[in-house]
């Protein structure tokens, strides 16, 4: 059996690998979907129907302004999700030049390199998030430079790492012999062997992310609350959560721990077959 | 007798399908001898000596057989009893003296945690035992290495410490499961040397466990040949190392090459794969020169074929003991 | 150990530079104006005089690096400058505000290694057993909730339903410093950052025993006749501690986001809550203040781990000690 086969096979072993397959894909599809799921706009105000709990109109509940919470959960995946994957898109961007540069150059740039990523990396990660964003307009591409500004670090290291080991073996001596051009080497040797960390990486910092948005708009510094997103719904949340308005901040948690379990399934599973394979 | 083994069987549960590590192997131990227990890596020799200390893990498990020490069958004992009896009446010596060793306590604590746990000497009097111990295995300035770490010492050194660890009780059966192999060949000799200097004092029965037949010629009394998780061959060494019978036995002797040979001679084919063994054929028939038809159509079983002398082969059946067939090759 | 500590400390002030630089530079290119941050309310009234004096006195006239050096030169004897609000020494606000923070991180970390070392021994010793099943799953939900939602949550069902614990601040109104009242506060806040980081600890930590109850020496013990417990936990656990408390160490800037983030929730008096409404009122120089200081405490924590690290591990010791490497072929 091909080794591809073996690894489709351990995949699928995997009872929880499908499990967070097809939460996430259900979830991926019900954002997709949410302008054919529920009637309401989800910035549709109606003060009539103002903090109302879960009832037949409203199967989620609305929040303070009427507005109603389970389209809003919806919408809010779309917004959640695109940031989840745009900024892990951006993290392996910066990420994989900084660590490339860096492993494939080495001596004083490597060290000066890498000793900036140790500084960010001792910085809460949160702290490092918020400073960042100050320096940008509010909103959603801000937000994911924001995100994936800070979570690069991780990749990079990788990166560098790989590429130092990988420098000394044979066939990356054998190719600069032939006097390959240094990008090409990077690209076509260096680079490949670096995909499967990388991949099992980018993966478990997608959940981060998504949770970083959240915790990001909760504190009131992420997407603005017009464009729901689960986080910034849960700022509302918090603000009513003492007159016992549960279903605020229930139910849009409950989206992003869904998400982002399902998430470090896949994750977790991909880690492990790929692993055993080595 | 200090020790007899009957069909002890082991066996292993995988999901890909059973494998007999250990298939149906009885031998005794006299107190004071030593039993060469030899065969090629994967043959089931390490797995008989963890067996006999009730150290099998799962998939694997011991379903049948017995084995007495001193008469009490340890098959039939719970855990907390075969505590007891480890490391105190039966003891083991490792492969890899640097794994063996945890390599964050020191050796004297790791010397005097079996004595503690066996007898009722204080913390004192068992450092004092260990270095008594270390300075009878020839280790310099004893009590200045008890305080050692492991990856502060030699091979041969640590390899000593594992000898005065299993030895310091004194037990009945001491198991050695490949001493010297990871030590150089001029340590290994010291090393032998002193297994035998101890064997003396302290008339333990020894299982030597080996694929090394030089050692085996030079330290055992009876020798045990293992193929595929059975014994093919048992008996005195001496008459086994003159006039091996089963196939595989003349084959491993003829292997070893004499001065002023050029080529090597090994035996053809690989040793086979114990997953799913079938049960109904010898397992050397398809690398034994000499198969014929029964061989592929029933397991043998050992038979004596002379004094000290037992092995399983279906040609060695109908030739009994009046012919002596003394088949050495070239 | 001493001259451990000694060169473990040296090696960490090119970090605690690098940190004082992306803390000055961060600060520096922010948006908006500290200038007008400061004159408060009304900034259409402003005059640019009024901004040129103001900048002037600030000194954000000067080119970037003498800024720099004036600010790591008052930085590093105690002076991280005035808050710009209300005009206080940085210092003595983050002096105030550390105790708190201190007191919350402490003891999540001590409630969260508890917890990670029971899940984490049993579920290594019973592998694949009931406990184990669920202890996995237990540990990839809580790697999956974010701390914030976990402390809302907890505050709906404690708090607003239950009336059985407090939802915010340090102390109940009037009872300042009475410990019975502290720890009524504490307990929420320090179990939702102890348990919010549970997850990948217990998963390490078991991987961790795993390994090493693989190991030969393991075997051997078990051959000496060594009683279960006296090898699971001096030998098994002794072993895996030592990548668990690097680890730890090195997941340590995670942990004290964790805290900022808790904080503000429960309105925890500590540095997060003051850094991130720093960040809100643009307050710069209490911000960039606050970036150093949380660096510099991630630093000491590091350090601490390193200490713990050098005094179970032998072998780190006497490598310091002989001052070369060895090679170890073991773990």
């Amino acid at each position: 059996m091909s080794s591809k086969n073996k690894f489709w096979q351990r995949m699928n072993k995997h009872g929880m690998a499908r499990l967070g397959l097809a939460i996430l894909l259900i979830l991926i599809a019900l954002s997709l979907l949410a302008p054919f799921l529920t009637p309401y706009e989800p910035t549709e105000v109606d003060l009539y129907a103002v903090d109302q709990g879960p009832s037949w109109t409203h199967p989620l509940g609305t929040d303070n302004l009427g507005r109603d919470v389970l389209s809003r959960c919806l919408y809010g995946g779309r917004v959640s999700l695109s940031v989840g994957f745009a900024a892990v898109g951006v993290s392996l961007v910066v990420g994989i030049l900084y660590g490339a540069s860096s492993g494939f150059v080495g001596g004083w740039l490597d060290r000066i390199l890498m000793g900036i990523v140790d500084g960010l990396l001792a910085l809460p990660n949160i702290l490092l998030v918020v400073a960042f964003y100050l320096f940008l307009e509010p909103g959603l591409a801000s937000v994911v430079l924001v995100i994936g500004g800070t979570s690069w670090m991780q990749v990079a290291r990788l990166v560098r790492t790989q590429f130092f080991s990988l420098k000394q073996q044979d066939f990356i001596q054998a190719a600069r012999v032939l006097a390959t051009p240094n990008l090409k080497i990077i690209i076509r040797h260096l680079l490949p062997n670096c995909f499967v960390s990388i991949m099992v990486i980018s993966i478990i910092n997608i959940g981060h992310a998504i949770i970083t948005e959240s915790t990001l708009s909760f504190l009131g510094l992420g997407i603005p609350q017009h464009e729901p997103s689960w986080g910034n719904m849960l700022m509302g949340g918090q603000m009513t959560l003492l007159n016992g308005s549960w279903w605020q901040t229930v139910f849009p948690g409950l989206f992003i721990v869904f998400t982002v379990l399902s998430i470090n399934f896949l994750g977790d599973a991909i880690r492990d077959a790929l692993d055993v394979r080595r | 007798m200090v020790l007899e083994v009957k069909n002890l069987q082991t066996h292993f549960f995988t999901p890909k399908g059973l494998v007999k590590a250990v298939d149906k192997v009885s031998f005794s131990l006299e107190p004071g001898k030593v039993l060469g227990l030899v065969g090629e890596s994967g043959c089931g020799k390490s797995m008989t000596g963890l067996s006999l200390l009730g150290l099998v893990d799962p998939p694997g498990k011991i379903v049948a057989g017995e084995i007495l020490l001193g008469g009490r069958n340890l098959l039939n004992l719970g855990e907390s009893d075969l505590e007891r009896i480890r490391g105190k009446e039966i003891a083991m010596i490792f492969q890899d003296p640097l794994s063996s060793l945890n390599p964050i306590l020191t050796i004297g604590r790791q010397i005097t945690e079996t004595i503690l746990s066996h007898t009722s000497m204080t913390k004192g009097q068992a450092w004092e035992q260990g270095i008594t111990w270390l300075r009878r295995l020839g280790l310099p300035h004893p009590e200045k290495r008890m305080k050692y770490y492991p990856f502060q010492l030699s091979g041969g050194m640590r390899q000593r410490v594992m000898i005065a660890t299993a030895l310091a009780l004194q037990p009945q059966v001491l198991i050695a499961d490949e001493p010297t192999t990871a030590l150089d060949l001029t340590i290994q000799a010291q090393i032998i040397e002193e297994i035998k200097l101890l064997q003396r004092e302290n008339a333990s029965a020894i299982i030597f466990i080996t694929h090394d037949l030089g050692v085996v010629a030079e330290l055992a009394d009876q020798v045990a040949v293992m193929y595929a998780g059975s014994l093919v061959e048992y008996g005195e060494v001496e008459q086994i190392f003159d006039h091996p019978r089963h196939p595989y036995t003349q084959a491993l002797l003829n292997s070893r090459m004499k001065l002023g040979e050029k080529k090597a001679r090994f035996i053809p084919g690989l040793p086979p794969n114990l997953l799913n063994l079938p049960s109904n054929q010898c397992a050397f028939a398809p690398r034994c020169p000499k198969a014929s038809q029964p061989c592929w159509k029933k397991k043998p079983s050992l038979i004596p074929v002379s004094t000290n002398q037992q092995a399983a082969c279906h040609l060695l059946e109908s030739q009994g003991r009046s012919k002596e067939n003394a088949v050495v090759g070239a | 150990m001493v001259k451990y500590a000694f060169s473990r400390l040296l090696a960490v002030i090119p970090i605690l530079f690098i940190l004082s630089v992306l803390a000055f530079s961060l600060m520096h290119m922010a948006h908006g104006d500290p200038a007008v941050a400061m004159y408060g309310g009304n900034t259409e009234k402003m005059r640019e005089s009024d901004r040129e004096r103001i900048r002037e006195n600030l000194g954000l006239n000067q080119p970037l690096p003498v800024q720099y050096f004036k600010w790591l030169s008052q930085a590093v004897q105690g002076n991280l400058g005035l808050s710009y609000l209300d005009g206080r020494p940085v210092t003595q606000i983050i002096r105030e505000r550390i105790p708190a923070t201190l007191l919350l991180s402490f003891t999540g970390v001590a409630l969260m290694v508890i917890l990670s070392l029971f899940f984490g021994v049993v579920s290594a010793v019973r592998q694949y057993s009931l406990f184990d099943h669920a202890t996995t799953v237990i540990s990839f939900l809580l790697f999956s909730i974010p701390s914030f939602w976990l402390a809302l949550v907890l505050i709906l069902l404690f708090s607003v339903q239950l009336g059985w614990l407090p939802s915010a601040g340090m102390y109940s109104l009037g009872k300042q410093g009475n410990w019975l009242d502290l720890l009524h506060h504490l307990i929420l806040p320090a179990l939702v950052l102890a348990v919010s980081h549970l997850g990948g600890y217990i998963r390490f930590l078991r991987s961790s025993m795993l390994e090493v109850l693989n190991q030969d020496y393991i075997k051997v013990a078990r051959a000496k006749g060594i009683p279960k417990k006296i090898i699971i936990y001096i030998h098994v656990l002794y072993n895996a501690l030592l990548p668990f408390v690097t680890y730890l160490g090195l997941s340590l800037p995670s942990f004290f986001a964790g805290t900022f983030v808790v904080e503000v929730v429960f309105s925890w008096p500590g540095m997060g809550q003051l850094a991130m409404d720093a960040a809100r009122d643009r307050n710069y120089s209490l911000l960039m203040g606050s970036i150093l200081f949380s660096g510099v405490l991630v630093v000491c924590y590091n350090l601490l781990a390193d200490l713990i690290c050098f005094l179970l591990d032998p072998r780190i010791r006497q490598r310091e000690i002989e001052g070369h490497w060895r090679d170890i072929g073991v773990q």
